[in-house]
C-alpha cells in the first residue's frame, strides 16, 4: 500500500473531524442553553478545531506539483467539485473562525454571532458535500459508489462527535444533554462503520476493468481493514470508559481520539489506493 | 467546431513504439512521461497433448494517447480550467503556466492521457500537436508510424472512411467520455469489458 | 534511473561519475565549467563551440543525415538543429508516401538518435588504459600520443609475429556508410590501413548468418539469394520458418512494410512458424505453429514425408534441376540409397521414417497440423516459404537452413514468382562502388566467432578441425585487435565470462584498440580508446538498406560540429597512415568530403541517372524502383539451367553435395557434431532432448529487440524504460517456480547468471524462454549480469560446419531472485 495521497488522507480526515465537532457544537451554542461565560469557556479550547483546519489546508498544499500556484485552484469555481471544496472550506474556515474570534472576544451582538455561527455551520455542510462530489468521478467505479458518501459522513461523525466530547471536556461541560448523547452518537456512527466497511469490501469483488481488479488494488486490504476496525472498536471502548472516569476523562479522550484519527487515515488511506478508472 | 481525432489501426500495428519515441523526442519528454502510450494486452492458454502443444492464445497492441474526447472526464475535475477543450479544433489541452499540479485529471482520465511531470510540477499530455495542425501537418506520432497505422484528421472524415468502432478492451467504454477515436480492430482483439486477458507490459504505460 | 531528467541528463553527459564507469579522468578545465552550470535542454556541446549564441532566437535548420547501424533497413534522418544543436529528429517526409514510392520512415530507435548523440556514455578523448585489462580505468592523452602508441605497438607486432597476428574484429556499429562503414571490416577503412601495412588476418562468416550462409552455399552456391519480399504480393501461401521482420526490421522503409503491404495486394495466407507468438505474427498471421528450438529440419522432415508420400512434389522440377532427390539423380559416388528420398522414407542408413508423427515428437507441433501444413505448401501454387535468421542460428544450423530451403525445392517454388528459394527474402539494391579498401596480401582466414581461441591456441588451430581457411593452420595467434564500432569484443560475442578470461590475460593478446561512440561494454577491454564521430558530426552517403523493390541511397550530412575531442575514423586511419608510412597512399591527398565527391562522380560516370552532389545533399534521400520489377532469386536458372547454371560444382540445386560428404569425411569433428551430404535433422548438445537437460531444463533463444539493434542504442535511457529488458516465460513454467509477471528471476547454467525481470506471457513455448540480445553487460561483485545480457549464458562451442555461433542452443534454468 502506498502513501502518494498522504496530504490528502491528512486534509479530508481532519477537515471532517472539525467540521463534523463545529457543527455538533454549534448546534449546543444554538440551542441559547449556553451563556457568557460558560459559552465562552466552551469557545475557548474549540481553538482545536481551526488548529485542525490550518494543519488539514497545510497539508492539501503539499499534494499540489505547484503550490504557488494554489489560488488557481478557484478559478472554477461552480463548475469544479475541487473548487468548490476549497471554496466553502476555506469560507467555513474564515467564518467559523471569525465566529470564534468574536466570542473569545465578546464583540458584536450574541445575534449577529448566532447569524454568523449559523452560516458557518451551512458552508462546513456544503463543504464536506463537496468533499464528496470531488470524489464521485463516473471513471473511477471505485470512488464512485455510495460508501465514498457515507465514508466520508461517517468520519464526520465519528470524529466530530469524539472531538465535541474532548472539547466538551476540556471545557468542564461534561454534564450538558449533548454530551451525554455524544457517545451513543459515535457509537451508532462506529457500528454503521463496521458495517459498511465490510459492505464495501465485498463489494469490491463487482468492480474490474479489462486490467484490473479492486480486489487487487491493495495487497492485504483486509488485513488492513481489520487493523482499522480493531482501532475503531479500541476507539469506542476508551471513550465509554473516559466517562466513567471523570479523572484523567481529557487525557483518554485525547488518547481515544488520536487512535480514531489512526483508524480514519489508515480507512483514508486504503480508499485512495483504492483508485482504478474504468478504463487503462 | 470541427473536432479533430486519431486513427489507430490495431490490426496493422506491431507495437513498435515508434509513434511514441517520436512524440517523446519531439516533445523533449522525460523517461517517465509517455504522451502516448502502448498497451499490449494477451491472455489464453495452452494445452498439452503427449509430447505436442496447442497454443490458443492471444495478443494485440493499441496505441493511445490522448483521446481528445467528447465529454473528456479531465476538464470538468479540474481546479483551475488550465485543463480545457479548444474550441476551434476540439483538442483537450492543459494550460502548462496555469495547472496547479493537482492531478485530478490524471484520476479522472480511463485512458491515462494526463501525464504528470514532477520535475515541472504541472500535468502534461498530448496536445494533438495542434501547432502543427494549425500549419497543416498531422501530428508526429502519426508521421512517424513506419506501418501507417495511425491517423489524424476531422472526426467526421475518421468515422466516414473507418466507421465508428471506439472501444475495445482493454480501453472503457467509449460511452463513459466519447473518445474522438476510431479503432480498426486487430484480428485477435477482444470486445470492451473483455476480462480474460491482461496488461502484459504495465511498466511501460 | 527511471526519473532521469533531461536535466540530469545532460548534467551526467558532461559530468561522468567517475565511480561508475571507473573512468580516470584528468581535469579539463572546460569540461569541469560546463558541468557546474545547471543549463537546460536542448543539450549545449563541447565549450570549443559553445560560442555564446546572440540572445536572439537562432534560426532552425534541417540536415538530413542517417541512422547507420546492422538491422538491415537504413532509415534517413532530417535533423533540425538550432544553435548548433540538435533539436529534434524527424525522418523521411518527402512526397506523398504512396507504396512504390512511399517515405522510409525510422523507427524509434532513429527518433531516439538525439539521445545516442548526447549520450553521457559518449567517449570524449582519446584515453590509454591504466588498471587492468577490462577494469575500465583509463587515462586521458593527447591525439598524438594516441597515434604514436598505436603505430608504435603496429609496427613491433608486426615485426615480432608477422601480420597475421593482426585481426580486425567482427563490427557493424556502423553500417552501411561509404566512409564509415565498420561492417563487413574487410571493406572498412581499417582494412584499407591495415592492406597498405601488409595486411591483417581475415575472416569469413558473421554472427547474423555463418550457419545459413555456410549451408545453402551448398545447396544453390555462393549467398543464397531470395525472392524480393514485394514479390510476396504475387504468392498465395506465405510460410515464415522464424522469419520476424516486425522485430528484426521495423522500420518504414524496410521489411514489415513491405510485408504487409504486400500481403494487402495478393491476400496470401500467412503461417509462422516460431516458438515465440512474434511481433509479425500480432494477429496478422492466419496460423501461427509453434516448435522446439533447433527442430526445423524434424518438421521439414516430417512435412517432406507427407509430400513425399501425397505425390504433392514437382518431379519434374526435382529431375531437371536438382541433384540428390532420388536415385536418378544421386551422384555416383554417393551410397546406395543416400539420396533425400530414401532418408525421407526411411529407406536411408538410418532406417527411420521422418513421418509426421516422427517428426511432432521432436518439434512438439501435433502430427496432424504437420500434415494439414504440409498438404497446404503442396497443393498451393505459388508458395512463399522463407526463413529468418533464427532457426540457423542453432547448434545444427547449417542443416536447418538447408532442410527448410528442401521444401521450396520439393514443390518447385525456387525461379518463379510469387515463390521463393526457402532462404530469406532478398529485394534490390542500386549498385554503388564504394570506398575502395584495396587487397589484402594475406589469404588466412579464420571464422569470425573463432578469434577467442586464435587468441588463446592459434597455432593449434587448423583447416579440418577449426575451420582455418587459406592455410592449413594458424602459425601465430591473434596479438593485435582492431576493434572498430564493435561490441563483439565482449558483449556480442557469446559466453561472456571465456572472452574476459581470455582478455584479462595480457599476455595473450598485446594490444586492443576500441574506435567507438560510447563505453560500451567492449570498449572497457580496450588498451587504446579512441573516440569517434557519430553520423551526425561528419558527411557520409548511407545505404544497404534490404528494402524489397524501391532503393535508396541517403545523403547523411554533417549536422552538427564534432563533440568534444571527437574524430572521424577517416581522419584516425590517415593520421596513423601517415605515421605508418603510408600516409598519402592512405588519402590518396582527398579529405573526406573529396572522397564523397570523388566516389559519387565515379559512380555517376556508371549510372549517369544517379543526382550530382549538390542536388543529393538537397534531396537527402534518393530512391529507386528496381527497374526489372519484382527480383526472382535464380529466375535466369529456372528458365534455363544449362546457360544459367548455379555455381555449385554441378551447376544444379545440390539436395545431395558431395563436397560435404567429403568435408564430413576428412574433418575432425566434435563429439555429437554433425555434418552430412543431406539435408538431415540432427540433435544438438543443449538440444530438446539432450541429457543436460535434465539439469537445465529450459531451452533459451534470443531475439532481436526493439529498444535496440543488436547492442547499439542500448544505453539510451529512454528506449530502455520503453520496451523493457525482460525475460520470456510461459506461464506453465512460471508457476512452476513461482514466478509472475514482473518478478525478478535468475537464469543460469555452467557458463554463467543473469539477473533480470520475468515477462510471464502466454506468446512463448513452454520449455522455452528467450531474452533479447543486446543488452550491455553489467556484472555485480559476484559477476551476476544485472543487465539480462544473454551473451552470458551462451557457448563459445561452434557450429559444426560454419564454425558460426550457436547462439539460440541454450539450456539454463531459472530461479525466482
Amino acid at each position: 500500500m502506498g502513501w502518494h495521497e498522504f496530504p490528502l488522507v491528512i486534509f479530508t480526515v481532519l477537515a471532517q473531524c472539525a467540521v463534523g465537532a463545529f457543527i455538533l457544537l454549534g448546534a449546543l451554542m444554538l440551542t441559547g442553553r449556553l451563556e457568557g461565560a460558560s459559552l465562552r469557556r466552551l469557545n475557548r479550547p474549540m481553538l482545536i478545531i481551526w488548529i485542525l483546519m490550518g494543519v488539514a489546508f497545510a497539508a492539501s498544499t503539499l499534494h499540489l506539483g505547484s503550490p504557488l500556484r494554489a489560488p488557481n485552484a478557484l478559478l472554477r469555481l461552480g463548475s469544479s467539485w475541487l473548487s468548490n471544496e476549497i471554496f466553502l472550506g476555506s469560507l467555513f474556515f474564515a467564518l467559523g473562525g471569525l465566529f470564534w474570534l468574536l466570542t473569545l472576544l465578546d464583540k458584536v451582538s450574541p445575534l449577529l454571532r448566532k447569524v454568523l455561527l449559523s452560516i458557518a455551520m451551512l458552508l462546513g455542510v456544503a463543504f464536506m458535500y463537496a468533499t464528496i462530489h470531488v470524489y464521485m468521478i463516473p471513471t473511477v467505479p471505485t470512488w464512485n459508489t455510495p460508501f465514498t458518501p457515507l465514508g466520508f459522513f461517517l468520519t464526520s461523525v465519528m470524529g466530530g462527535a469524539l472531538l465535541a466530547q474532548l472539547l466538551l471536556s476540556l471545557s468542564g461541560q461534561g454534564q450538558r444533554l449533548l454530551a451525554q448523547l455524544l457517545p451513543w452518537l459515535g457509537a451508532l456512527a462506529i457500528v454503521v462503520a463496521l458495517g459498511t466497511s465490510v459492505a464495501h469490501a465485498m463489494s469490491l469483488a463487482g468492480i474490474q476493468s479489462a486490467i484490473q481488479s479492486a480486489v487487487d488494488l491493495v495487497p492485504h486490504y483486509q488485513s488492513l481493514l481489520i487493523i482499522r476496525l480493531a482501532l475503531l472498536a479500541t476507539v469506542l471502548a476508551l471513550w465509554l470508559f473516559a466517562l466513567r472516569s471523570m479523572r484523567h476523562q481529557p487525557l483518554v479522550l485525547c488518547a481515544s481520539f488520536v487512535l480514531l484519527l489512526a483508524a480514519e487515515m489508515l480507512g483514508r488511506n486504503l480508499f485512495y489506493n483504492l483508485h482504478m478508472t474504468a478504463g487503462l | 467546431m470541427t473536432q479533430y481525432g486519431f486513427y489507430i489501426d490495431s490490426s496493422k500495428c506491431t507495437g513498435c513504439k515508434t509513434c511514441q519515441l517520436a512524440c517523446k523526442d519531439y516533445k523533449d519528454l522525460d523517461v517517465d512521461v509517455n504522451y502516448r502510450r502502448i498497451y499490449e494486452y494477451a491472455g489464453g492458454s495452452w494445452q498439452a497433448d503427449g509430447d505436442t502443444w496447442q497454443p490458443s492464445i492471444f495478443s494485440y497492441y493499441l496505441s493511445i494517447a490522448c483521446n481528445h474526447c467528447a465529454a473528456p472526464a479531465c476538464v470538468p475535475v479540474c481546479p483551475s480550467g488550465a485543463m480545457h477543450k479548444r474550441s476551434e479544433d476540439g483538442l483537450v489541452v492543459v494550460d502548462t503556466d496555469t495547472c496547479i499540479g493537482c492531478k485530478s485529471c490524471a484520476m479522472a482520465c480511463p485512458y491515462g492521457a494526463p501525464q504528470y511531470n514532477a520535475r515541472k510540477g504541472h500535468m502534461t499530455k498530448c496536445d494533438g500537436c495542434y501547432e502543427r495542425v494549425a500549419e497543416g501537418l498531422k501530428p508526429v506520432c502519426v508521421e512517424s508510424c513506419p506501418l501507417r497505422a495511425l491517423d489524424f484528421a476531422p472526426m467526421e472524415e475518421l468515422r466516414e472512411r473507418y466507421g465508428n468502432l471506439a472501444e475495445v478492451a482493454p480501453l472503457p467504454s467509449a460511452s463513459l467520455t466519447g473518445p474522438s477515436i476510431v479503432i480498426k480492430p486487430n484480428r485477435n482483439a477482444r470486445p470492451v469489458g473483455d476480462t480474460t486477458g491482461s496488461l502484459a507490459n504495465p511498466k511501460e504505460v | 534511473m527511471e526519473n532521469e531528467s533531461s536535466n540530469s541528463l545532460f548534467h551526467e553527459a558532461f559530468n561522468p561519475d567517475i565511480s561508475r564507469r571507473d573512468v580516470l579522468k584528468t581535469g579539463s578545465a572546460g569540461t569541469l565549467a560546463l558541468a557546474a552550470g545547471s543549463i537546460p535542454l536542448p543539450f549545449v556541446s563541447s565549450g570549443a563551440s559553445a560560442q555564446t549564441a546572440p540572445a536572439a532566437a537562432a534560426e532552425e535548420r534541417v540536415v538530413w543525415s542517417a541512422c547507420t547501424v546492422n538491422c538491415g533497413s537504413r532509415c534517413p534522418l532530417r535533423m533540425h538543429v538550432r544553435d548548433g544543436e540538435i533539436t529534434w529528429v524527424e525522418t523521411d517526409n518527402t512526397g506523398l508516401d504512396e507504396y512504390g514510392d512511399h517515405q522510409v520512415r525510422a523507427c524509434l530507435r532513429g527518433r531516439s538518435m538525439r539521445r545516442r548523440v548526447y549520450n553521457p556514455d559518449r567517449l570524449k578523448y582519446p584515453m590509454k588504459r591504466v588498471g587492468a585489462r577490462g577494469e575500465g580505468k583509463f587515462a586521458r592523452i593527447s591525439w598524438d600520443e594516441a597515434y604514436q602508441l598505436l603505430a608504435d605497438n603496429l609496427k613491433r607486432i608486426i615485426a615480432e609475429y608477422g601480420n597475421e597476428a593482426v585481426y580486425l574484429n567482427y563490427g557493424t556499429g556502423t553500417l552501411g556508410g561509404t566512409v564509415t562503414k565498420s561492417w563487413p571490416p574487410a571493406s572498412s577503412l581499417v582494412a584499407r590501413l591495415m592492406n597498405l601495412c601488409g595486411g591483417y588476418l581475415n575472416h569469413y562468416g558473421d554472427y547474423s548468418t555463418a550457419q545459413i550462409a555456410a549451408g545453402l552455399n551448398y545447396t544453390y552456391g555462393g549467398w543464397a539469394a531470395g525472392n524480393s519480399v514485394s514479390d510476396i504480393a504475387n504468392t498465395r501461401l506465405l510460410v515464415m520458418f522464424g522469419n520476424n521482420p516486425a522485430e528484426t526490421r521495423m522500420s518504414g522503409g524496410g521489411i514489415v512494410y513491405h510485408l504487409e503491404e504486400a500481403r494487402q495486394r495478393s491476400d496470401a495466407r500467412m503461417i509462422v512458424i516460431d516458438p515465440r507468438y512474434s511481433d509479425t505474427a500480432g494477429g496478422r498471421e492466419d496460423e501461427w505453429v509453434p516448435i522446439r528450438p533447433g527442430t526445423d529440419a524434424a518438421l521439414a522432415a516430417g512435412l517432406a514425408h507427407v509430400l513425399i508420400s501425397e505425390d504433392l512434389v514437382d518431379q519434374p522440377f526435382l529431375d531437371r534441376y536438382c541433384v540428390g532427390y532420388d536415385e536418378s539423380t544421386l551422384p555416383e559416388g554417393a551410397p546406395t540409397n543416400g539420396h533425400y528420398k530414401a532418408y525421407i522414407l526411411g529407406d536411408g542408413p538410418d532406417g527411420i521414417a521422418k513421418t509426421p508423427d516422427w517428426a511432432s515428437r521432436i518439434t512438439g507441433i501435433p502430427s496432424r497440423r504437420i500434415v494439414q501444413l504440409a498438404r497446404e505448401i503442396g497443393s498451393t501454387k505459388p508458395c512463399y516459404i522463407v526463413q529468418g535468421w533464427g532457426p540457423q542460428r542453432h547448434a545444427n544450423g547449417e542443416l536447418i537452413s538447408r532442410a527448410i530451403a528442401m521444401l521450396a525445392i520439393l514443390t518447385g517454388n525456387v525461379g518463379i514468382n510469387g515463390g521463393n528459394s526457402g532462404a530469406r527474402e532478398g529485394g534490390y539494391s542500386i549498385p554503388f562502388e564504394r570506398f575502395p579498401t584495396l587487397e589484402n596480401p594475406i589469404d588466412t582466414s579464420i571464422s569470425m566467432f573463432t578469434w577467442t581461441d586464435a587468441i588463446a591456441r592459434g597455432p593449434e588451430m587448423t583447416a579440418t578441425r577449426d575451420g582455418v581457411r587459406g592455410k592449413d593452420k594458424l602459425d601465430v595467434p591473434i596479438k593485435f585487435i582492431w576493434n572498430y564500432a564493435s561490441n563483439c569484443l565482449v558483449n556480442q560475442h557469446s559466453e561472456i565470462n571465456r572472452t574476459h578470461e581470455i582478455l584479462s590475460d595480457e599476455d595473450l593478446c598485446e594490444m586492443i584498440v576500441v574506435i567507438d561512440n560510447h563505453m560500451t561494454s567492449s570498449a572497457r577491454y580496450a588498451d587504446l580508446l579512441l573516440p569517434d564521430l557519430t553520423t551526425s558530426e561528419q558527411m557520409d552517403f548511407a545505404m544497404d538498406a534490404n528494402a524489397g523493390n524501391m532503393n535508396y541511397l541517403i545523403f547523411a550530412d554533417q549536422v552538427i560540429e564534432p563533440l568534444f575531442e571527437c574524430k572521424s575514423v577517416y581522419e584516425m586511419c590517415s593520421e596513423i597512415a601517415a605515421r605508418m608510412g603510408v600516409g598519402e597512399a592512405f588519402t590518396e591527398g582527398r579529405t573526406q568530403e573529396e572522397w564523397l565527391r570523388h566516389l559519387l562522380a565515379q559512380n555517376r560516370r556508371r549510372d549517369p541517372d544517379l543526382p550530382d552532389f549538390e542536388a543529393f545533399r538537397e534531396m537527402g534521400i534518393y530512391k529507386r524502383q528496381n527497374p526489372n520489377g519484382f527480383f526472382v532469386a535464380y529466375r535466369d536458372f529456372r528458365a534455363d539451367p544449362e546457360a544459367n547454371p548455379l555455381t555449385t560444382p554441378s551447376g544444379k540445386i545440390e539436395i545431395y553435395s558431395e563436397a560435404l560428404a567429403k568435408i564430413a569425411a576428412e574433418w575432425e569433428l566434435a563429439e555429437g557434431d554433425v555434418i552430412d551430404p543431406l539435408p538431415v535433422h540432427a540433435s544438438t548438445f543443449e538440444g530438446w532432448d539432450s541429457p543436460e537437460r535434465a539439469q537445465y531444463p529450459l531451452q533459451l533463444i534470443g531475439f532481436h529487440y526493439k529498444s535496440r539493434t543488436h547492442s547499439t542504442y542500448g544505453n539510451v535511457a529512454l528506449l530502455k524504460a520503453a520496451a523493457r529488458q525482460e525475460m520470456w516465460i510461459n506461464p506453465i513454467d512460471a508457476q512452476a517456480r513461482g514466478i509472475t509477471n514482473g518478478d525478478s528471476v535468475e537464469l543460469y547454467n555452467e557458463r554463467g547468471r543473469v539477473r533480470i525481470a520475468a515477462k510471464v506471457t502466454p506468446r512463448i513455448l513452454p520449455g522455452v524462454v528467450a531474452l533479447a540480445e543486446g543488452a550491455w553487460y553489467a556484472p555485480n561483485r559476484h559477476g551476476t549480469d544485472q543487465a539480462g545480457s544473454i551473451n552470458v549464458l551462451t557457448t563459445q562451442r561452434p557450429s559444426p560446419l560454419a564454425k558460426g555461433n550457436p547462439s539460440h542452443t541454450n539450456l539454463v534454468e531459472v530461479n525466482k531472485a
